[in-house]
């Protein structure tokens, strides 16, 4: 893989967030929500990012595009260091990459008219120069999106969810962005709206070449949409590869638990199926377990796994997993 | 099918219709609702927000807050019982007893200021009149049952110690502390993660088998009716529209709705590019289209399905569809 290729390059992002406490509320210790995880994503594609809540899979997300100051780390957006970045000149990499939220209930403003919380942004930016202008893109967008534009000016508690979601993509859409971040942006809908907004992503992702890091825990809507995927736990990453490395020849004894728990959708599967029912819950991120984190919860946990936390290991050409125990998941 | 024909129905629901009368207009959240739920079964109900399955469910204790809810007609009949025409004091033997309910959120169902133990003892100490000593050791049998690692520990912490897996084992716990009749769980292991739902799925299917309860599974996830029914109804805007033993629901769907809902679903073994859809939104209660509710968003709707909506239909033994084209069966006209 040539440097150039590298659309997205995350090195080393680290993530803590301070507990206080005490009397004058110093610092008595750090949840370390993203610890040290690196992985690039090239253009056009579509990088799923997988875990159970708490994983840091969002604050990831959202580190990324420096919602949140990192703690550490470089975050490589076509070479450019985008943490280093001035706030004037970061300003200019904000419309190159968006992020649509989970909730669509809780992310738009519920006093703006629907024609500016899309249009905002763009008379910000300087996208377009003058209202009318900013009228004509609002409606494209929202044609583009499923709406119908005839309903640019009513106000979100006026759409479903589905819509109000459509509403959020458009708004993401409308800088001409490069890069986004969907953080479960289909987790909230319901099941028929799911796919709809799927379509939508997917259908967006290919007519404009975009690129997503598709955060979520639903397994089966990151396979139908990722290229490669990226598993996480406990703040680190386990597990990476393409889709096919992790669907089929996943090697990481959590990324087996994960597609393992997963419920299948044939109701003849489950007499015969042999499930892995991971034990225990997910350890705090604020007191990880030593050595290895996943060797609390892991069937194959040793007393390596106990000391020493493991190396990645780049097995394969873009599979990488993070595990003392490679290969005897194989056996 | 046969074995099942021969048990006979813990639960008749007959025509239950439960309505609100709310500011904007009446909604008919449970409008007409007519099943079964034999001994020993699971019966899944699946929709999406709004469709009326939890009202559906929670009528069944008369949990419904009335006003603004009201049951509007229908007969309830469990263990012998119309649910709806008992008094309140007949109620409360049942409920948490014979009836017992499990939640979607654990932390809001259970009482932040009381300890697990004392919570458990509650419904051992009013429906079983069990002395406090007795009630406790129940209690820790009951952590025990559900596979909570230290019981002796636990019934001495409160609910915020625990973990949401935990929680949720709690009050399957407490559910089940009277042995029940009926288990009624709404969308259980919706707000736990993927592994920890598998544990409690795995738990609430080896318990059945220990203590021979019928369960009303409510989910909006197919995938989970899939793992967990034996029989699955699937609800759209207050109306039963399918009803079928689990394999068929998946093999051979006949509601429009039904059939659009299993192949909009990625499955983990979808290979092609695109995901079928629905087209249209959950339509509102307090609005419906005239006729069959779904009418905008089928494909195979005519004139007949805007005017009217058709019963549901035994179409094969056991199989019952609401729809005038079954399986989108070619029809004249439009």
């Amino acid at each position: 893989m040539t440097e150039t290729n590298k659309f997205i390059d995350v090195r080393h992002l680290k993530q803590y967030f301070p507990i206080k406490g005490g009397v004058f509320q110093s610092t008595v210790g750090y949840v370390k929500a993203v610890d040290d995880i690196s992985f690039t994503i090239n253009k056009g594609e579509v990088m799923g990012l997988v875990g159970e809540s708490g994983c840091g899979k969002s604050t990831t997300g959202r580190t990324m595009l420096k919602l949140i100051n990192p703690t550490e780390g470089e975050m490589l957006y076509e070479g450019v260091d985008i943490f280093k970045l001035s706030n004037a000149e970061l300003k200019k990499y904000r419309t190159k990459m968006q992020i649509v939220f989970q909730d669509p209930y809780s992310s738009l403003n519920p006093r703006l008219p629907i024609y500016d919380i899309i249009g905002e942004a763009m008379l910000e930016h300087g996208i377009v120069s003058n209202r009318e202008e900013m009228m004509q893109k609002v409606f494209e967008l929202m044609d583009k999106c499923g709406l119908f534009p005839e309903q640019a000016g009513r106000y979100p508690h006026q759409f479903s969810g589905g819509q109000r979601q459509r509403i959020c993509i458009a708004r993401a859409l409308a800088l001409n962005p490069e890069f986004i971040v969907c953080d479960e942006a289909v987790s909230a809908l319901d099941v028929s709206i799911q796919s709809q907004i799927i379509n939508l992503l997917k259908d967006l992702q290919e007519s404009m070449g975009l690129t997503y890091l598709f955060i979520s825990h639903d397994l089966s809507v990151v396979k139908f949409i990722s290229d490669s995927v990226a598993v996480m736990y406990l703040g680190e990453i386990v597990e990476m590869g393409t889709k096919e490395q992790i669907f089929n020849h996943y090697l990481h004894p959590y990324t087996e638990a994960l597609l393992s728990a997963a419920p299948s959708f044939d109701p003849r599967k489950r007499q015969n199926s042999k499930r892995i029912i991971l034990q225990g819950d997910l350890p705090s991120p604020s007191n990880p377990p030593t050595g290895c984190r996943f060797h609390t919860r892991c069937p194959l946990a040793n007393e390596k796994c106990k000391k020493e936390s493991p190396k990645p290991i780049e097995v394969e050409p873009g599979h990488m997993v993070k595990c003392h125990c490679i290969g005897v998941l194989s056996e | 099918m046969s074995e099942m024909m021969e048990k006979k129905p813990l639960l008749e629901v007959k025509n239950l219709k439960t309505y609100f009368h709310s500011a904007g207009g009446l909604v008919k959240a449970v409008d007409d609702v007519s099943f079964d739920v034999y001994e020993g079964e699971t019966l899944g109900i699946v929709g999406e927000s709004g469709c009326g399955k939890s009202i559906t469910c929670m009528s069944l204790a008369r949990l419904v807050e009335c006003p603004p809810g009201k049951y509007e007609g229908g007969e309830i009949l469990f263990d012998g019982q119309d649910m709806l025409k008992i008094s309140d004091a007949e109620l409360r033997k049942i409920r948490g007893n014979k009836i017992s309910y499990i939640f979607q959120e654990p932390m809001t169902s259970l009482n932040p200021v009381f300890k697990i133990g004392k919570q458990i003892e509650e419904v051992l100490r009013v429906h079983r009149n069990m002395s406090k000593e007795e009630a406790k050791k129940e209690a820790i049998h009951a952590l025990d049952l559900v596979r909570i690692p230290n019981p002796e520990r636990i019934v001495n912490e409160y609910p915020f110690a625990l973990s949401g897996g935990m929680r949720q084992r709690v009050m399957i716990a407490m559910a089940l502390a009277c042995s029940p009749k009926l288990l009624v769980a709404d969308e259980p292991t919706t707000a736990l993660d993927v592994t920890i739902q598998a544990q409690v799925l795995d738990l609430m299917n080896d318990l059945k088998k220990e203590i021979d309860t019928s369960i009303l599974f409510i989910t909006h996830d197919l995938s989970v009716i899939a793992e967990m029914a034996d029989r699955v109804m699937v609800m759209y805007a207050g109306k039963v529209v399918e009803l079928a033993d689990v394999n068929t629901i998946f093999e051979k769907p006949l509601h429009p709705y039904t059939i659009g809902l299993i192949s909009s679903r990625p499955d983990m073994s979808t290979t092609s590019d695109r995901l079928n859809v629905i087209p249209g939104n959950v339509p509102d209660l307090s609005d419906l289209p005239t006729g069959c509710a779904f009418n905008p968003r089928c494909p195979y709707a005519s004139d007949k399905c805007r005017e009217g909506i058709s019963e549901l239909v035994e179409v094969e033994p056991n199989h019952f569809v609401r729809c005038y084209y079954p399986g989108g069966e070619k029809h004249d006209g439009n």
